[in-house]
């Protein structure tokens, strides 16, 4: 599943359409630093961090893209970072671990 | 005493996010420049240019308070200002430690680059200095304390890394009179939402990462005498008279 195919999936919205890249796996994490050492690239993460230094750490990572939960709405600077960089961000009224499940259904990706 | 004119939270070429040409001799010569009277580097997780800092200040004129910006298990920002360079060593030293093992990729995060005061690179740290280091809050604030420093929570009015946005409310078990707002007119929104207790002392700095924004630096401390920090400048200012 792409990043795009998982923007189009029920109950999620895009804040910023980056470059396509396929979704390998799922992280639920909202300390940057924890999420810096641990993801792997071509990561959704799903996190409720709506500030720019989530973009540098989706960049660092090479996250396929971020999806911020609970509604969190995202800062300007964060989106504009995200043009910027090229990250896809996806918004959703889930929680992290539900919107995981939901995006991993919808691509038939196994959890 | 006379009013003071302070600029208590910047960073040096050591922070991989600070300006390479941000050595503490730089740094300290444009804050000189500025007209800043008393001068605080606090560098991400490291007080490693401090003693190039504190040599520049001796020979620019400036009261150097030794301080570190420290990055607590919550990625909150806690200034902690020390009485000595060799304090603040110590407390990097530890910082060092509680670090994760991830290296400071340069060309992502910048160089992270500890000079001397003749401006050469004698040290790049090799993990990287703004993470989350694995001591809490509180912790943090025991630790700074036990070297005789005190603590001053950084840009409450920050959407990320500052205490405000991290915990959504000052924790009422620790105690920090005197904090850090970027903006001092919003002190009163935070403390309106019941979301900080009002403080003692409000201190606005410039956490200039480059050169250009020191020239906009700082505050006056209009009583020194009457500040959280006043133990801390008094031993500063006495072991510069002698």
């Amino acid at each position: 599943m792409t990043n795009k195919e998982a923007a189009g999936t029920a109950g999620f919205t895009v804040l910023c359409a980056g470059e396509e890249r396929t979704i390998r796996s799922f992280y639920c994490c909202d300390l940057l630093s924890h999420v810096m050492g641990q993801v792997l690239e071509d990561t959704c993460w799903c996190t409720v961090m709506g500030n720019i230094n989530t973009i540098a750490v989706a960049t660092l990572t090479e996250a396929a893209c971020v999806v911020l939960c609970h509604g969190i709405p995202a800062t300007e600077e964060m989106l504009r970072r995200a043009e910027e960089n090229g990250i896809t961000v996806l918004s959703t009224n889930m929680a992290e671990f539900d919107a995981a499940v939901a995006l991993a259904k919808a691509g038939g990706i196994a959890l | 005493m006379e009013p003071l004119r302070y600029e208590l939270h910047c960073h040096s070429c050591a922070s991989p996010c600070g300006d390479d040409s941000m050595t503490p001799v730089m740094l300290c010569g444009m804050a000189a420049l500025a007209g800043i009277q008393l001068l605080a580097l606090t560098d991400h997780n490291t007080a490693a240019n401090l003693p190039a800092a504190e040599e520049a200040c001796a020979a620019y004129g400036l009261t150097l308070l030794p301080g570190i910006e420290v990055t607590t298990e919550e990625e909150i920002h806690l200034l902690c200002y020390f009485p000595t360079v060799e304090a603040a060593q110590a407390m990097g030293t530890l910082l060092y430690e509680y670090l994760p093992d991830i290296p400071c990729e340069p060309d992502f995060f910048g160089n992270q680059l500890v000079m001397d005061s003749d401006d050469n690179i004698i040290d790049r740290p090799e993990k990287l200095l703004i993470n989350a280091t694995a001591l809490d809050l509180a912790r943090t604030k025991v630790l700074a304390e036990q070297l005789g420093g005190l603590c001053v929570p950084a840009h409450l009015d920050k959407d990320s890394t500052s205490v405000l946005s991290v915990l959504g409310i000052m924790p009422e078990e620790l105690d920090f009179p005197c904090v850090e707002f970027r903006d001092p007119a919003k002190v009163q929104r935070f403390v309106e939402l019941g979301a900080l207790p009002p403080p003692r002392e409000v201190l606005t700095s410039s956490d200039a990462h480059r050169i250009e924004a020191l020239g906009e630096a700082g505050g006056i401390m209009e009583h020194p005498e009457e500040s959280f920090l006043w133990p801390l400048i008094r031993r500063r200012l006495e072991l510069q008279g002698s």
